[in-house]
């Protein structure tokens, strides 16, 4: 096995000359192995039908999502509804498709604060080191020390209900993965010698960080972000449901759900569809999350 | 051992300190105070005030820390609610196990089924079962846990009438919200479970126990799975963070009179001392459990045990 | 070489050519993500009762390969065995049903591996891994097992003190007396020893090597040992197989292949020895690198690297040739130089 392994190691060593060339290299290798993985593939084609259908969402919905047909209350879906209507006789299926701009604005919104802040906060810590890393670092252990859901669902409550506060709410708390991260990589590469080596020459600090630090994080954080988009979905449908988020009458997916709900028994579609529709979302970023990891560190891979 | 047991569990100190005052801060600086909910919408901003004054509300800051954290770490004495009048601690107390309840269900559900899913998939590596199992994996990661515990609401209450649809004091009311709960904490189990146990199954050493002639069900099980299971507790740590997070999201859909509810219902009436008291306790719940699960470290490596 | 080495070797070669293990036409491939690697391309091999067997070869060629297809602990996938028979007392170990190997594994044939840092369990305690081999096998309570365990680990030079450590309270050399003893605790009939001392330091390998000898020769163990060092052939080995490619290319008795290397590879393989008696003379090492495994040259597999390749060499495998006894060599010009 060891015999096998050695001969297959995808990244010979290659010296440093053509750095321009190997990076395209990298970048075209990593591609093809990600194009590899079905499972990032099935993903990646979905993230892009959703975008299409977020964009187009008004031409591609059958009806308008807001208008209410009351001759045509709680329709069990069929050709003209296919997911049905509500209790205001408003069509599921176009309310689904406008919902996924809500759905997902709140997916990536609270990503990119969580984003933000984490990359902020580590940079601070891992860049100044000694005491204020120390304290950046010990507070983040107390802030953590309070389940992430449960933070972010107090801070939603106190916040007052609303999609936007809710995407404060869902940023705020999931930074800390991102802290961590960003502070790890900074620390890794100032162990290397190739920092010495630029410190020696006199590189400026920023110049240090930009050339050498980010394009060092940006893997994991690429792998990270992709992965936690579904998460945070995942949360803010959950704060919606418990009637936090997206308030109705909007067409958020976890609204919707949470409006559904008191006619389960006899209208499961009401809570079918808009389900599927966060599962199918968190699962795409999921598997090109997933594929993306794979392919980005092949030292990874099973 | 005992030295590093001593510094985790004084190190909690400081943490519990800092949650109270994070809580504490937080809930000053929004905007929204106890009185409307306790006068009703026509009090005059006279009543409200003469109000405020008496609960203590219109002194400054440092002054309501200071009270807040000598009634809390000195008297122990996490006050009494602005709205029921009735004693935090004591309502904690009768809620807790609740929660209790439907966190440590879950864990078990998620270990139960998240170690065996990732076993059988890292050793039937690229068959159908790997396949099926990371597919499953990954739909219970994806699925928002109250819409999987609506569907088996339907199914389950609905349908088949077997459980009841809402907390109604018997344990089967626990049943749907702990699997529900607990499936989606599998994932990230059997996906750590099966990536760990894919690096060690390639290992010399239990190359070293089949020539033995041991069992494939020993080998698996007995000498691989203990050096796998070391990140997989790490990962069982982390996805107690999110459990915690999903039982009282639970909680809340099942109408358990939980800590989740009732923090929940505190926050919205701006009820301090419920919402402080519960988050401090949770804390140092979720503190202890994150100990415990360090110390299973050394239980299962002795490499560990000898650090320390 | 004087006279004395000469009847030992004969003597060697005489005494007990009873076949314990015959592999014949053995192929292993393994299937990787690039395409198919030939690891054993049709190795036929008989290991004799009481023998120490030299499998020498350069990494990657095949030879751990081999030992493992005996055990049949290959790691399946990716590898797998496509073809061959392994005899041993009449039965076909390959066609064996996975309950009756497992009695085999550990109690006729064992193997030790090459890195005593990885071979053991990290979690168990030693002496718990050792007793577990000889409760597998024998019909021993725990506490017998136990007091067993200790007798094998003091004759690996271990005191009883030891038994409840972990493994890495173990230095390398430690760790591999106690692979040894794990391995011997049964009373094999064959031993498997997959380059044994490569990890460790050379003070330590003389150690190790001496130890395994007078273990060999109080147990009356054969022993199939997997080696690129030629100076650990000459010192433990009867018979010799040189492997290149995933074939053996030469076979003999010890003083068969060291007085008369045959194959181009053998005699490459020697020249690249340092030699005190030839101080005068430069190294001369095989030029060229193994070839890969995944695209293996036609004919003779050797002929890229071989100083007396021909076109012949590049079309034609070559068959095994008799050499005298039981000297045999797989080489086109062998019987020409002859």
């Amino acid at each position: 096995m060891n015999e096998v392994s050695k001969n297959a190691v995808p990244f010979p060593a290659e010296a440093d000359s053509d750095q321009e060339l190997k990076k395209t290299n990298q970048f075209k290798e990593t591609m093809k192995r990600l194009l590899k993985n079905k499972g990032a593939i099935v993903g990646l084609i979905f993230i892009i039908l959703l975008i299409i259908l977020m964009i187009f969402a008004e031409q591609i919905a059958p009806y308008n999502y807001a208008q209410q047909d009351y001759t045509a209350i709680f329709q069990k879906p069929s050709l003209k509804h296919p997911f049905g209507t509500d209790e205001l006789g408003r069509d599921v299926l176009s309310r689904i498709i406008v919902g996924s701009r809500l759905s997902l604005r709140m997916g990536l919104l609270s990503v990119a604060i969580a984003a933000t802040l984490g990359i902020i906060f580590g940079s601070i810590a891992g860049y100044y080191g000694g005491a204020v890393d120390n304290a950046l670092m010990r507070f983040l252990d107390i802030y953590q020390s309070i389940p992430g859901t449960i933070f972010c669902v107090a801070l939603a409550a106190v916040l007052g209900p609303g999609m936007n506060n809710t995407i404060i709410a869902v940023g705020v708390t999931s930074m800390a993965g991102y802290a961590r991260l960003i502070r790890a990589s900074i620390m890794q590469v100032r162990e290397m010698e190739y920092i010495e080596a630029a410190r020696s020459i006199n590189a400026k600090d920023s110049r240090i960080l930009l050339k050498h630090i980010i394009p060092n994080a940006i893997s994991p954080l690429i792998v990270s972000i992709t992965m936690s988009i579904g998460a945070c979905m995942l949360i803010a449908a959950s704060l919606s449901f418990i009637g936090l988020g997206a308030q109705p009458p909007l067409p958020e997916w976890g609204a919707m759900l949470s409006a559904g709900r008191s006619q389960m028994r006899e209208r499961g579609y009401l809570v079918i569809f808009p389900g599927l529709a966060i599962m199918m979302s968190v699962l795409a970023f999921n598997l090109l999350g997933d594929g993306l990891r794979d392919a980005l560190d092949p030292r990874l891979r099973n | 051992m005992l030295k590093y047991c001593i510094k985790r569990l004084l190190w909690m100190i400081p943490v519990v300190l800092g949650v109270a005052f994070l809580t504490f801060t937080l809930m000053y600086f929004v905007p929204g105070d106890p009185t409307s909910g306790l006068l009703g919408v026509d009090a005059t901003e006279e009543e409200r005030d003469a109000l405020r004054e008496e609960m203590g509300l219109n002194d400054p800051y440092i002054v309501r820390l200071g009270r807040f954290f000598k009634e809390t770490f000195i008297d122990f004495n996490l006050g009494t609610s602005y709205k029921t009048k009735q004693d935090v601690g004591q309502q904690i107390r009768e809620k807790l196990p609740n929660t209790m309840r439907v966190c440590y269900f879950s864990v078990i559900i998620s270990v139960l089924v998240g170690i065996p899913l990732g076993v059988i998939a890292a050793t039937n590596q690229y068959s159908w079962k790997d396949n099926l199992s990371i597919l499953l994996s990954l739909f219970f990661a994806s699925m928002p846990g109250f819409w999987f515990a609506l569907m088996l609401v339907m199914l389950l209450s609905v349908k088949w009438g077997l459980l009841p649809t809402i907390y109604d004091g018997t344990w089967k009311s626990f049943i749907i919200p702990c699997i529900s709960v607990g499936l989606a904490g599998a994932a990230g189990i059997a996906r750590q479970t099966r990536s760990s146990m894919l690096e060690v199954i390639r290992q010399d050493y239990i190359t070293t126990a089949r020539a033995k002639g041991q069992t494939e069900m020993k080998v698996i099980y007995q000498h691989a799975l203990k050096n796998a299971l070391i990140p997989v507790i790490t990962a069982i740590g982390s996805q107690l963070a999110a459990l915690v997070g999903s039982s009282i999201i639970a909680e809340t859909i099942f109408s358990i009179p939980g800590i989740g509810t009732y923090m929940l219902g505190a926050v919205n009436a701006r009820d301090y001392p419920v919402v402080q008291g519960t988050i401090i306790i949770i804390a140092l719940i979720f503190s202890l459990t994150i100990f415990i699960v360090d110390l299973l470290y050394a239980a299962v490596d002795p490499r560990l045990r000898s650090q320390y | 070489m004087d006279g004395t080495d000469m009847i030992n070797g004969t003597e060697r070669q005489e005494r007990g050519r009873e076949t314990l293990v015959d592999i014949r036409d053995l192929w292993v491939e393994y299937r990787i993500d690039g395409g198919v690697v030939h690891a054993v391309n049709g190795v036929d091999l008989t290991i004799h009762k009481g023998e120490t067997l030299g499998l020498v070869g350069e990494t990657g060629a095949g030879k751990t390969s081999i030992a493992k297809s005996i055990l049949r602990v290959l790691p399946d996938p990716p590898s797998k065995i496509t073809a061959g028979q392994i005899f041993m007392d009449g039965e076909d170990l390959l066609q064996l049903p996975e309950h009756k190997m497992r009695r085999i594994r550990g109690k006729k044939i064992s193997m030790i591996f090459q890195d005593p840092m990885t071979a053991l369990n990290p979690t168990v305690k030693v002496g718990a891994q050792i007793a577990e081999a000889i409760r597998l096998h024998e019909k021993m309570n725990k506490s017998e097992a136990a007091v067993r365990a200790v007798e094998m680990l003091e004759m690996v030079g271990i005191t009883k003190e030891r038994y409840t450590d972990y493994p890495h309270q173990f230095s390398g050399g430690m760790k591999q007396r106690v692979v040894i003893a794990m391995a011997m605790a049964c009373h094999p009939e064959l031993l498997l020893a997959d380059e044994p001392t490569t990890a460790l330091d050379v003070t330590v390998q003389a150690q190790i090597l001496d130890m395994m000898t007078n273990l060999k020769k109080e147990l009356q163990t054969s022993v199939l040992m997997i080696t690129h060092d030629l100076g650990i052939v000459a010192e433990t080995c009867d018979t010799v197989a040189v492997v290149y490619a995933g074939e053996i290319v030469e076979y003999g008795t010890m003083m068969e292949i060291f007085d008369e290397p045959s194959h181009p590879y053998t005699i490459g393989l020697f020249g690249s020895l340092p030699s005190i008696d030839r101080k005068d003379k430069r190294l001369k090492p095989i030029h060229g690198l193994m070839p890969d495994p995944m695209n293996l040259p036609s004919g003779c597999k050797f002929h890229p690297r071989c100083p007396y390749a021909t076109e012949e060499c590049r079309n034609t495998v070559p068959r095994m040739e008799q050499m005298g006894g039981s000297h045999i060599v797989k080489c086109l010009k062998a019987r020409e130089k002859k």
